[in-house]
């Protein structure tokens, strides 16, 4: 189809056309970004105005003309100062826990769902609502002047 | 005299809070209406108990009543007057007593709004449930969190005042207050919640009677973080808005459960489906907000928006443990009730998608809470200090974000029960071209990057998906097209795309860097010209401000750095250009001196924006939309399995 | 039991996992890094703000050729004009200078003392200077805000007491006494 060639054609080409190549001082902006202020409540340095952020931030600014790798610097500021300036939690061991496990909590519950889903087909129907609990909502919601208008798509099916 | 009048309104709002649930309580067991139309009037005394206590505690604060503790810590008699009264929530104790206060203006509201249905034992149990949850919250204000103790000031005593970030913005009168209000209005339909458990009606009858509140929570909560949100940007100097501080995630972790509620409802009152989520749901919010108190005032996770604890930390979590416990046993007890008539009969269906939003809402949650948490968890468990910051934050969020958006692309045209391939083809031609469209153009005007286009092509997806739906509602309707819980739910998606527009391209584009100027001196940066013009110096009431003008392409900005008299604290002061393509702001870093007129400035720059507060506007306003009933009411009302339905009179 | 049920006996015990889990955590607060005690000291040298130079490793190379009685501690103070740390702690700092420090047997040990300046500038030390006394060697330039990272300095003051092997043997923070300096030098 037309329209997902056009777009398909967009997304490639606004994804793989260079643009302007990253600049050390937004490299070091975003370096900044993952590296917390060590007195501050967790802010990271990019967005503190405490002494030692600025002078960190300062110093990464140096550290990355001077040639060093995002990680060389990274690894710095944890040598320094403890894991815990790091706001990357790590990608290995125990702290890998926190990427892994919300996506093996969605695929749990995707399972269930599926397993639920499947067995519902096969079970028989639910609880009914007794007459008198259907004749009480039909009471509440006269009393309520609730609006359940149609979506103008329900008319069309 | 304050302490006392203040003192008084607590016990009031306790003695009245506990009296009107046994009543009603008894009401109930001997099936009485007359106790419990009586217990349902000692919610006006509840709600007197609080008013006064807030006048007292106004009082204090405006007439600087140093007597009062509270006042004395957070008073001073340099703070400007309308900043006095918003004092009352910048710290703990006051924070609670508003907490209070709107707890129980809910409380007397719904008892009136509820006075001649009292007969219904499941309206009856909902006050009996809000009359506790108020009890609590007066508890707290007699222990813990007592706004009304007494300090004995020495002669010529003056205080320091609120924190100067809270004394130099006027959202500080507005962004608590509605946020409360979003916060503790979903005390409402969580009462009804567990009414409806405890009565074992769990059909749609709660969800309906609770529809409004519901929504007019939802809002202000919404609103209530926007503003959170306008205001860090305003005030912050390096245009951020959202810093993903354990307090700000607490803050939406409620919101994104309010949400998924708030669809998964019309799941339950079409085809009485999603019961255990619906409740799940409703009882998440309300524990939400009582965690996120919880960790806004414990100091156990470290944040810029914590309160200093005083040890009401164990109070909060002793009743979040209780809360909880009573909802997994109300549950575990109804759970055959629970039960839907019929099922899910495809995926690919309005119900399904409903499904999938609460899937995709409930992960989002999961992921802040467990990034929130997790440094406890490693410290517990293995003794040492991490850090889980942003860049989780953003990475985790977005192919979430990505999911959301798409669902409110599909959702609004997939029929119930089941859909064809033919019509949904047919229905999706049109968003499919927006997002093509919002595509193109993107990488038209420059932007570049996988991540952020395909973000910008589900909005433009989304986007055109709620225009679709409008443009046909008004067809059929005309201007009544606009108003009504679909028709203003859809504006709501549109400012949520707005919003996201927004989002992706002032974090995927945003540029920055620092300038030291002279007098006189102008730099390029992101192709506009900056010049430093001139500075002054202004001397206020508690503060002296150093301002300068800045000629940013023609217009002058003038940021300026605050020092506040009574703390010696220093508050920058950014000021931005605005305007609908991009964000232009500068902050003071270092003022001029007297021997050194040289200034040191730094430059955001943020495309798109301004959107993210357009969009919030928009959802508000989708909101209030929504709550105007969109067709007049007859006799007949659609049944869930009916197929035919009611046309408008 | 049905899946609904044994749903909710996970959860539920997941929900008693992460009251406790909240119930046993203190304040949570960054605590500053002692790694560095009882390591070599990071070396460094700097200008000071009077023109004159630093070299530790100067200091060091030169007590391998001493004898301990005259061997010298070197104690780095972190400081900065805007802290009032700083000020507090000064008078005790100005002993430490004048009296140096004195050993479990009653010796006088080598001492020399040496600020370096924590994100300030060469105007505002030498008023401070002038206001509060004290002449040792304050040291500043472009790399000193390094310096202050490679000895963890979160905030001024901080303070660091170098043996004459150049091993570092504590580390102070926040404003100290001379007590608390001093003690511990022998020679």
């Amino acid at each position: 189809m037309l329209l997902a060639l056009v777009a398909l054609v967009a997304l490639l080409y606004g994804s793989f056309d260079a643009g302007d190549p990253e600049t050390p001082s937004e490299r070091a902006a975003s370096l900044a970004a993952t590296i917390a202020c060590p007195q501050c409540s967790g802010q990271p340095v990019s967005e503190s105005s405490a002494p030692i952020a600025q002078v960190i931030r300062a110093e990464i600014k140096e550290q990355v003309d001077q040639g060093r790798s995002d990680s060389e610097i990274r690894a710095y500021y944890v040598e320094q100062y403890g894991q815990w300036v790091n706001l990357n939690p790590s990608s290995s061991g125990f702290d890998s826990l926190v990427w892994i496990s919300p996506f093996l909590v969605v695929g749990i519950a995707l399972g269930g769902l599926t397993l639920a889903f499947s067995r519902r087909k096969s079970d028989s129907t639910g609880i009914e609502l007794t007459k008198d609990e259907e004749e009480q909502i039909r009471e509440i919601r006269k009393v309520h002047r609730t609006d359940l208008e149609t979506s103008p798509n329900d008319l069309n099916t | 005299m304050n302490l006392v009048i203040g003192s008084m309104g607590v016990v009031l709002t306790l003695a009245a809070s506990l009296t009107g649930s046994l009543t009603i309580v008894a009401g109930l067991k001997k099936s009485r209406e007359r106790l419990r139309s009586i217990g349902a009037k000692y919610a006006w005394v509840a709600f007197a108990g609080m008013a006064i206590s807030t006048f007292a505690m106004q009082r204090a604060l405006i007439t600087r009543d140093f007597s009062v503790k509270y006042v004395a810590e957070q008073g001073s008699s340099l703070t400007p007057p309308l900043y006095n009264v918003a004092t009352m929530w910048s710290a703990l104790e006051g924070s609670i007593l508003l907490w209070g206060l709107v707890l129980a203006g809910y409380l007397a509201i719904v008892a009136k709004k509820f006075s001649n249905r009292l007969s219904d034992e499941m309206v009856s149990w909902a006050l009996v449930t809000m009359f506790l949850v108020t009890a609590f919250f007066a508890l707290l204000m007699l222990g813990p969190a007592n706004p009304f103790q007494s300090f004995d000031p020495p002669l010529g005593y003056d205080g320091p005042g609120p924190n100067p970030l809270l004394q130099n913005h006027i959202l500080v009168a507005f962004h608590p207050p509605i946020l409360y209000l979003g916060y503790v209005g979903f005390t409402v339909p969580f009462a009804f919640a567990i009414a409806a458990l405890v009565t074992g009606r769990l059909g749609e009858g709660w969800l309906l009677i609770t529809r409004r509140w519901t929504l007019f929570s939802w809002a202000c909560l919404t609103f209530g973080i926007i503003l959170g949100a306008w205001w860090a940007y305003d005030v912050l100097g390096w245009g951020g808005y959202w810093g993903w501080d354990p307090v700000e995630n607490a803050s939406l972790l409620p919101w994104l459960t309010g949400t998924a509620f708030l669809h998964s409802v019309l799941a339950q009152e079409r085809r009485g489906l999603l019961r255990v989520w619906n409740l799940s749901l409703v009882c998440s919010t309300f524990l939400l907000t009582i965690l996120g108190t919880f960790i806004t005032r414990s100091g156990i996770i470290a944040s810029v928006h914590a309160f200093s604890e005083g040890g009401i930390g164990p109070w909060l979590l002793w009743f979040f443990a209780l809360v909880l416990l009573i909802v997994l046993a109300l549950i575990f007890w109804r759970g055959d009730r629970l039960r839907s008539q019929g099922g899910i009969d495809s995926a690919l269906s309005r119900e399904g998608a409903f499904l999938a939003n609460n899937l995709a809402f409930g992960a989002f949650a999961f992921v802040i809470l467990l990034g929130t948490i997790f440094p406890l968890i490693v410290e517990a468990t293995q003794n040492r200090q991490i850090s889980v910051g942003a860049p989780y934050f953003e990475k985790m969020s977005m192919p979430i974000g990505f999911v959301i958006l798409f669902l409110m692309a599909i959702a609004p045209v997939l029929p119930w029960r089941k859909a064809g391939t033919e019509l949904l083809r047919d229905r999706l031609e049109w968003p499919a071209w927006g997002g093509a469209l919002s595509l193109v153009v993107a990488v038209l005007v420059g932007a570049r990057g996988f991540i952020p286009l395909l973000g910008f092509g589900f909005a433009g997806f989304a986007g055109m998906s709620a225009i679709r739906h409008l443009a046909l509602s008004v067809r059929r309707n005309k201007v009544r097209g606009f108003v009504g819980r679909s028709n203003g739910g859809m504006v709501v998606h549109l400012g949520v795309v707005m919003l996201s527009l927004g989002l992706i391209a002032s974090s995927s584009y945003v540029s920055q860097s620092s300038f030291t100027l002279e007098p006189g001196e102008t730099v390029n940066f992101g192709g506009a010209d900056i010049t430093y013009e001139s500075s002054e110096q202004i001397v206020y009431s508690n503060r002296i401000q150093e301002k300068v003008q800045i000629r940013v392409d023609g217009d002058i900005l003038q940021p300026s750095i605050e020092r506040f008299t009574a703390s010696g604290q220093l508050v920058p002061s950014p000021t931005t250009k605005t305007s609908s393509s991009k964000d232009i702001q500068v902050a003071l870093l270092d003022p001029p001196e007297d021997d050194d007129q040289s200034i040191v400035i730094q430059i955001t720059e943020q495309p798109l924006l301004v959107w993210i507060w357009v969009g919030g506007f928009v959802m508000l306003f989708g909101s209030v939309l929504s709550a105007i009933p969109s067709t007049k009411r007859k006799q007949t009302l659609v049944m869930p399995n009916e197929s035919s339905v009611q046309a408008e009179g | 039991m049905s899946l609904g049920k044994s749903g909710l006996i996970i959860l539920a015990v997941v929900s008693v996992g992460f009251v406790v889990l909240l119930a046993t955590r203190g304040t949570q607060s960054n605590q500053p890094n002692f790694d560095l005690v009882g390591e070599p000291a990071p070396l460094f040298q700097a200008d000071t703000v009077t023109g004159g130079e630093f070299d530790l490793e100067d200091v060091l190379i030169a007590n391998r050729a001493l004898i301990p009685k005259d061997q010298v501690w070197v104690a780095v103070n972190f400081f900065a004009s805007w802290c009032t740390g700083c000020i507090i702690e000064h008078d005790e700092l100005l002993a430490f200078h004048d009296e140096g420090a004195f050993s479990s047997n009653g010796v006088k040990c080598n001492t020399k003392l040496v600020s370096v300046a924590f994100n300030d500038n060469a105007k505002d030390i030498e008023r401070f200077f002038e206001k509060y006394g004290g002449d040792w060697p304050v040291l500043l330039d472009e790399g000193t805000n390094r310096v202050a990272i490679n000895y963890s300095v979160m905030t001024a003051p901080e303070t660091v007491l170098i043996a004459p092997n150049g091993l570092v043997t504590k580390k102070i923070v926040g404003p100290i006494t001379y007590e608390k300096l001093s003690a511990g030098i022998e020679c």
